[in-house]
């Protein structure tokens, strides 16, 4: 069963569209929306949340339709938006008594629990929390309802690589229970290089490519080599390059490379980096 | 949405103290001073407390939010609703305990029945500005929502000037005659006035892109 699954969805704004893109999110997995700013994964995120309205395509959210009976639905939804948006003057235990009568299944101890990890006081004014924290405190919401599926719209933006790495560590430790996925969306590619089993990359408001990390990593690879060199190369095998006088340097499909070239190992970034230089061509 | 109703009352108790101890004195005032100024004051206060609130959730996002967790649209807009209604409600309680207690210092017992209406025309007057109020705040925010209102007001009271200039009847008759008319009429006007603002609320937000 997938945790997720979108299919031509499309939303379109006055110069900018979210065009008919699909993917989908195995349960147990967790999938990062990779993009630029402006590249549409806070315009994914609100309509799988069904805060603003497709113009055309499906969502099944755990199994099914999320114009249907959602509001139930959203038990199982832990969400975590780019900001935390508690009101100014609301203390961690103002949360927990808000959270008690809006989660039916709220665990006031495992949210205790978070705090005393995160750290955060409970009755100090949220206004006076830094970001690290504030963002914390939403995580913290996000993990004690018992959600089926973590959504994480650029949660660890801002952050210090600290706080990052502390966030990322519990996220990985959420989906130990194999019923718990999570979407998780930034443009920091090394975050989500570190935890996601699928990455989708959107790009102006297309899904460039949505694949598993390990076979992602596994059919791409850099080649570096000097031009006449380069001219053996089959045109199908190159998947974005950058040249100068000397020498090439391109992403490349490592099954169509001859022997006898050397290709190195292509991260996440450089996938992403190349392939969008591409598509900015087209 | 019983953790919504809380999170308002804490923001309220957070918050609004201060106009709450106003709204308050202007309650006590209108019991020892008499007439409907102080009481209408004191109403308006009540009733805005949700403005402040929504006001406060705007800055905040808290909508945003809100509409992630499992609520209906249509709860979140009912419960600013249901804090408008218990603002006016216990506006109006205040104003009868005060005054009572007034006949009971001064020893001098008043008419109980028009104390009733009094506050029922209270209670309509604080239902009303919410259901003018609330829709436009749902609409264009709290901060542009006060300037619409203002606008409506002051359009609103140059037409009913107006008209009455032009049939030429005094403004205290008109007065008068509202005061004059049973507490039903005022009560089933703002009730009438709060289904429609509601219908109204439910429609622009449940288009509204969060």
């Amino acid at each position: 069963m997938n945790a997720l699954a979108i299919r031509n969805l499309t939303k379109t704004y006055k110069g900018f569209k979210l065009d008919n893109i699909s993917f989908e999110l195995p349960k147990g997995c967790i999938m990062g929306l990779i993009g630029e700013n402006g590249a549409g994964k806070t315009t994914t995120i609100k309509l799988i949340l069904d805060t603003i309205k497709r113009d055309s395509g499906t969502i099944e959210v755990l199994g099914e339709d999320n114009r249907k009976n959602f509001k139930e639905k959203k038990e199982d939804i832990g969400v975590v938006l780019d900001e935390a948006y508690f009101p100014e003057g609301f203390t961690a235990k103002n949360v927990n008594t808000v959270m008690k009568n809006t989660y039916k299944r709220w665990d006031q101890e495992l949210f205790c629990d978070y705090l005393n990890r995160f750290s955060l006081p409970r009755d100090k004014a949220f206004k006076d929390f830094s970001r690290g924290m504030k963002m914390k405190l939403a995580i913290a919401v996000a993990l004690s309802h018992n959600a089926k599926l973590l959504i994480l719209d650029e949660a660890t933006s801002g952050l210090d690589p600290i706080a990052r790495d502390e966030i990322l560590g519990i996220i990985n430790e959420y989906t130990r229970d194999e019923d718990n996925s999570v979407l998780i969306s930034s443009h920091i590619v090394s975050d989500l290089e570190k935890i996601c089993d699928y990455i989708a990359f959107l790009h102006k408001g297309k899904l460039v490519f949505c694949e598993e990390k390990d076979v992602l990593l596994e059919r791409y690879g850099i080649l570096k080599c000097s031009k006449s060199d380069f001219a053996a190369i089959a045109p199908d095998a190159i998947k974005g390059k950058r040249e100068n006088s000397y020498c090439v340097e391109a992403l490349v499909e490592r099954a169509e490379i001859p022997t006898g070239f050397s290709v190195e190992k292509a991260s996440i970034e450089d996938i992403i980096l190349y392939l969008a230089r591409e598509v900015t061509k087209q | 949405m019983k953790g919504l109703l809380i999170k308002e009352s804490f923001l309220i108790w957070k918050h609004g103290k201060f106009m709450i101890v106003l709204a308050l004195i202007y309650c006590v005032m209108a019991a020892i001073k008499g007439g409907y100024f102080f009481a209408g004051f004191s109403v308006v206060f009540f009733s805005m407390l949700p403005m402040s609130i929504m006001g406060m959730d705007e800055r905040s996002k808290w909508d945003h939010y809100a509409v992630t967790m499992p609520y209906s649209r249509k709860e979140i807009v009912l419960s600013k609703y249901i804090m408008t209604f218990s603002g006016a409600f216990a506006s109006a309680v205040l104003y009868i305990i005060s005054t009572m207690i007034k006949w009971y210092i001064e020893k001098t017992p008043g008419d109980f029945m028009e104390l009733l209406r009094y506050a029922a025309l209270l209670l309509a007057l604080g239902l009303m500005y919410s259901a003018i109020n609330l829709p436009v705040a749902f609409r264009f925010g709290v901060e542009r929502g006060r300037l619409w209102f203002i606008l409506v007001t002051v359009l609103v009271a140059a037409a009913i000037g107006t008209i009455i200039s032009l049939i030429e009847t005094d403004v205290s008759k008109v007065g008068n005659f509202i005061i004059s008319l049973p507490s039903i009429a005022y009560i089933a006007a703002s009730l009438i006035l709060i289904a429609l603002s509601v219908i109204i609320s439910f429609r622009i937000f449940e288009n509204k892109e969060l």
